[in-house]
C-alpha cells in the first residue's frame, strides 16, 4: 500500500471521516490513554471486518463533525465528547461484540514513573531472586525484607501503590526490577453512538433483571398509594389480602372465635410456633447459630484476654 | 390475524411518537406561552419524564417474552406511553421565552431526546418481530438514561448559560492543550498511544521549519487570548446579582453571550487545525481573522451589556489589546497576506 504524504492526508482525513460516519450508523467514542502504536496495529488487526478505527486530532475531528451537521444533525451530539485522547470505532455489527473484542485486546504494561495508577497495586510476600545488592531498593520504599539462601525475601504483602495516585520512580524502578507488569491497558468506550442516539456503554449491559427490578419499582408505588389512599388496584390487592387476614389472625388469637387457617394452637403455644418457624427455615436458623456461637466463642476469648491481660 | 393486527397498532402509535418528534424539530423558541412560575414547571415536567419512563417500561415488560402480548393487552400500555408523552411535551411548551432562551433550548433537547428514545423503542420491537431482543433491553436503557438525566438540567437561565459557558470552555482549552503537546513534539506524532497513529499515513516528514514556529507563536496566544474571554463569561455569566437590571434583560443578554460563544470553539479548531504541518499560510491568516473577529465581538458586547459593570473594562481591554497584538504579530509574519 502506497502511504500518503501528511498534505495529502490532511486534507483525505475530514473526507474519509464524514464517509465512516456515513456508512456505520454506530460507533463507539475511546479513550486511548497509554496505547501505543503496537498495540493499536493489534486492535486494527483483530477488529478488521468487524469495525474500523479511527483516530486524529481532535480539533479535526470537531471539524469533521460540525462540517457534516447539516447533512447528519445528531453528530453534533459527539461534540462535548471529543476532548482528551480520544478516538473512534465505528462498526455495523452488535456493539456487544465489538465491546468484547476491544476489551479482549488489554494488554499488561510495565509501571511508569509519573503514570496514574488504575487500580492498587499490592506487591505479595515472596522470594524475589534478587541479590543482596539491591536490598536498597526495597529500604528506600520501607520494605521490610530478609535474605534467604542469598536472595531477598519480601516478608509480608506491602500495598505499593493507591489507585489514582501518581507512580513513583522508586516504585516503578521496583516493580520493573521484579518484572511485575500490574496494569492492563487498552481502549476504554466512553460514549457510544447508534443511530443518532448518545448514551453510556453501561446501556449495552440492560438485563431482563433490570427490566423485571425496574417494573417492579412502578408496581409498589402503585401498591402503596393505593394501600395509603384505600383504593383497591390489582397491585395493592394481595397487599391488602394480606393485611385482612392479619387482622382475622389478630382477632382470633385474643377471642374465642377461630377457623381453619387460624391454627390457634400455634397461636396459643409460642414454643410450637418458634419450632415451626425454624423447621421452616433452618438454613437461616442453622447461620444464625453458627453467628451466636460465634459470638460466644469471641466473648468467651475476650474475657480471658481481658483476665491475661490484667494480671500479667 | 392477532400479529397483523398488532403490527397496525404500533404503526399508529409510531405515526404519533414521529408526529411529537416533527414537531420538536421546530424551533423551539418561535411559541411561548405565559406559564406558571418555574418551581412548578420544574415539578410538572419531572412528573411527566417519570411517568414516560415507567410507561416504556411497561412496554417492554409487555414484551419481555412468550407469549406474544395481545392487541388489547398491547393497546392500553401504548395509549397510556401516547398520553405521557403528549403531556411532556405539552407540559415543555408552557415554559416561557421569559425565563430564558438558552433554558428553554437545553430543556427542547432534553425532550426531543426522550421523545426520540421512546420512538425508537417501538420501533425496535416493532422490527424485532415483537420477540425480545438485546436491542430492545438496550433501547429502554436509553429512554431509561435520558428520563433519569433529566431531573439534574440546570434548573434557571442562568444555571443553563453556565453549563454551556463551561462545554465551550472544555472543548477550547483541549485544543489548546492539544497545540502545546503537539509543539512540544515539533508537530510529529509520538509513539505512545498518540492519536494522530494511522496506517496510512507516512510519518518520515520533517515537523515545523523555525518560521513556522514564528507563525505559532501569536496563533496560540489568539488562542489563549480565546480560552481567557471564554472563563471570563463565565464569570460574568455566574454573577447572580445584578442589582437594579430586569431580570428579562439580564436573561436577554445572558442568551445573547451565549449565542456569540457558540461560534469560539469552531473558530479555535479551526485555527489550530491548520497548524500542523505542512502550513497554509492564507489560510492561518483568514483562520486567526475568523477567531479575532469573534472575539473581539463577544468583548464588545460584554463592555454594553448588563452583564458588566465599569469595573470590568479594565480585563475588557485587556482582552481586547491581547486579541490585536497576537493578530497584528501573524500578520507582520505573514505579509503577503
Amino acid at each position: 500500500m502506497v502511504k500518503e504524504d501528511k498534505a495529502t492526508w490532511k486534507s483525505n482525513y475530514f473526507l474519509k471521516l464524514v464517509q465512516l460516519f456515513e456508512e456505520y450508523p454506530k460507533c463507539f467514542i475511546v479513550g486511548v490513554d497509554n496505547v501505543g502504536s503496537k498495540q493499536m496495529q493489534h486492535i486494527r488487526m483483530a477488529l478488521r471486518g468487524h469495525g474500523v478505527v479511527m483516530m486524529g486530532k481532535n480539533t479535526m475531528m470537531r471539524k469533521a463533525i460540525r462540517g457534516h451537521v447539516e447533512t447528519n444533525s445528531a453528530l453534533e451530539k459527539l461534540l462535548p465528547h471529543i476532548k482528551g485522547n480520544v478516538g473512534f470505532v465505528f462498526t455495523k455489527s452488535d456493539l456487544s461484540e465489538i465491546r468484547k473484542v476491544i476489551s479482549e485486546n488489554r494488554v499488561a504494561a510495565p509501571a511508569r514513573a509519573g503514570a496514574l495508577a488504575p487500580l492498587d497495586v499490592t506487591l505479595p510476600a515472596q522470594n524475589t531472586g534478587l541479590g543482596p545488592e539491591k536490598t536498597s531498593f526495597f529500604q528506600a520504599l520501607a520494605i521490610p525484607t530478609k535474605i534467604s539462601r542469598g536472595t531477598i525475601e519480601i516478608q509480608n504483602d506491602v500495598k505499593l501503590i493507591k489507585q489514582g495516585e501518581k507512580v513513583g520512580a522508586s516504585e516503578a524502578t521496583l516493580l520493573n526490577m521484579l518484572k511485575i507488569s500490574p496494569f492492563t491497558y487498552g481502549l476504554v468506550i466512553k460514549q457510544v453512538y447508534d443511530s443518532g442516539t448518545i448514551f453510556d456503554p453501561a446501556i449495552l449491559d440492560v438485563t431482563d433483571d433490570d427490566l423485571r427490578s425496574r417494573f417492579m419499582e412502578g408496581v409498589a408505588n402503585i401498591a402503596s398509594l393505593s394501600l395509603a389512599i384505600g383504593y383497591p388496584t390489582v397491585a395493592s390487592a394481595p397487599h391488602s389480602l394480606v393485611n385482612g387476614f392479619k387482622n382475622l389472625l389478630a382477632v382470633a388469637a385474643v377471642t374465642e372465635i377461630t377457623f381453619k387457617e387460624a391454627m390457634k394452637e400455634l397461636l396459643s403455644d409460642p414454643s410450637k410456633l418458634a419450632a415451626l418457624q425454624a423447621a421452616a427455615a433452618p438454613t437461616a436458623a442453622v447461620e444464625e447459630k453458627k453467628e451466636e456461637a460465634k459470638k460466644e466463642e469471641s466473648e468467651e476469648e475476650s474475657e480471658e484476654d481481658m483476665g491475661f491481660g490484667l494480671f500479667d | 390475524m392477532t400479529e397483523a393486527e398488532l403490527v397496525s397498532v404500533f404503526h399508529s402509535h409510531l405515526k404519533i411518537t414521529d408526529a411529537l418528534v416533527e414537531d420538536l424539530k421546530e424551533n423551539p423558541t418561535t411559541c411561548s406561552a405565559e406559564c406558571d412560575t418555574l418551581d412548578f414547571f420544574w415539578t410538572k415536567i419531572c412528573l411527566a419524564v417519570q411517568n414516560v419512563s415507567k410507561e416504556a417500561t411497561c412496554l417492554c415488560m409487555a414484551f419481555s417474552g412468550p407469549p406474544i402480548a395481545t392487541v388489547q393487552e398491547c393497546q392500553p400500555v401504548l395509549h397510556k406511553l401516547e398520553s405521557v408523552a403528549v403531556m411532556l411535551v405539552s407540559v415543555f411548551y408552557s415554559l416561557s421565552n421569559k425565563n430564558g432562551l438558552t433554558l428553554k433550548k437545553q430543556v427542547h433537547s432534553a425532550v426531543s431526546d426522550i421523545i426520540k428514545s421512546i420512538h425508537s423503542l417501538a420501533q425496535t420491537i416493532l422490527s424485532h418481530n415483537f420477540n425480545i431482543s438485546k436491542e430492545q433491553l438496550q433501547k429502554t436503557g436509553n429512554v431509561w438514561e435520558c428520563c433519569d438525566e433529566f431531573p439534574k438540567q440546570p434548573r434557571d437561565n442562568t444555571s443553563a448559560v453556565v453549563k454551556a459557558i463551561t462545554q465551550c470552555q472544555s472543548l477550547v482549552s483541549d485544543a489548546l492543550q492539544e497545540i502545546e503537546e503537539a509543539e512540544k513534539e515539533n508537530g510529529i506524532a509520538s509513539d505512545s498511544g498518540d492519536c494522530w497513529n494511522d496506517p496510512d499515513l507516512n510519518d518520515d516528514v520533517p515537523g515545523w521549519t523555525d518560521h513556522d514556529r514564528d507563525i505559532l507563536g501569536p496563533s496560540l496566544g489568539l488562542v489563549k487570548a480565546a480560552l481567557a474571554c471564554v472563563k471570563k463569561c463565565a464569570g460574568v455569566a455566574t454573577k447572580s446579582q445584578h442589582d437594579g437590571d430586569d431580570e428579562c434583560q439580564v436573561a436577554n443578554a445572558q442568551d445573547e453571550l451565549n449565542e456569540r460563544l457558540q461560534g469560539v470553539s469552531p473558530a479555535v479548531d479551526e485555527l489550530v487545525s491548520c497548524l500542523y504541518p505542512p502550513l497554509s499560510e492564507s489560510v492561518i491568516v483568514q483562520n486567526a481573522k475568523d477567531l479575532s473577529t469573534v472575539l473581539v465581538d463577544i468583548v464588545e458586547f460584554l463592555r454594553n451589556s448588563p452583564l458588566t459593570t465599569e469595573t470590568d473594562g479594565t480585563w475588557i481591554n485587556f482582552l481586547i489589546k491581547a486579541i490585536h497584538h497576537n493578530k497584528d504579530k501573524l500578520y507582520q509574519l505573514i505579509p503577503g497576506d
